[in-house]
């Protein structure tokens, strides 16, 4: 499967919002957000982060022999 | 990889393109459009707004919006409830959320980004910025 770099933004209904960047490779998923931020400031919109983590790389699945999918 | 990042958001000056985004995608919600220069009547007196998206109010005609002193509401929303329609506060939450998903897609888009949106549940909106 080839990974599009993808942000992903939900905005809730008090309008706060939660951003997950997915298939970026190094810091380019923190880049993309300093820029959206930045952006969003000129639009007036100020975002105080209040969370961040880095998500653990799922491991890849590994084929077991014999086996049978449903 | 993934990177979560959670955040609270204030709009400190209100972008006009942003704003008209915002106004479009509400009104299409309510089933309605986009008025510019409209006077939004009361059960007494009214108001002239920059801004409005007209509606079947028990006691008004409009939702009007203007930008004097801040981003402002004005709406005689009594019995707005009993129709289905979004009291004045209720209008402000989703304009208010409308507005920042508007400038989430207006600044992905100028960072040359492709935008998808949908709505969650919960009443929650979802972007999808495509690099």
């Amino acid at each position: 499967m080839i990974w599009v770099p993808t942000t992903k933004v939900l905005v809730g209904r008090d309008g706060s919002v939660v951003v997950e960047g997915v298939g970026y490779s190094g810091s380019e998923c923190l880049e993309d957000l300093e820029k959206l931020l930045e952006k969003l400031r000129e639009k007036g919109v100020e975002v105080k982060v209040i969370a961040q983590k880095r998500a653990t790389p799922i491991p890849s699945p590994r084929l077991a022999a014999g086996s049978s999918s449903s | 990889m993934s990177h979560w990042t959670v955040a609270r958001v204030s709009i400190s000056k209100v972008d006009r393109q942003v704003l008209e985004r915002a106004l479009r995608a509400l009104a299409e919600k309510l089933g309605t459009s986009v008025q510019r220069g409209f006077y939004v009547k009361g059960h007494k007196g009214g108001k002239w707004c920059e801004y409005a998206l007209p509606a079947n109010l028990p006691y008004g005609n409009a939702y009007g919006v203007s930008l004097e002193g801040g981003l402002t509401v004005y709406v005689d929303d009594f019995g707005a409830g009993k129709r289905g329609l979004p009291t004045a506060e209720e209008f402000a939450r989703m304009l208010h959320q409308l507005y920042v998903a508007a400038a989430v897609a207006s600044a992905a888009e100028e960072m040359g980004m492709k935008v998808e949106a949908c709505e969650r549940g919960e009443g929650a909106i979802e972007l999808l910025l495509v690099r």
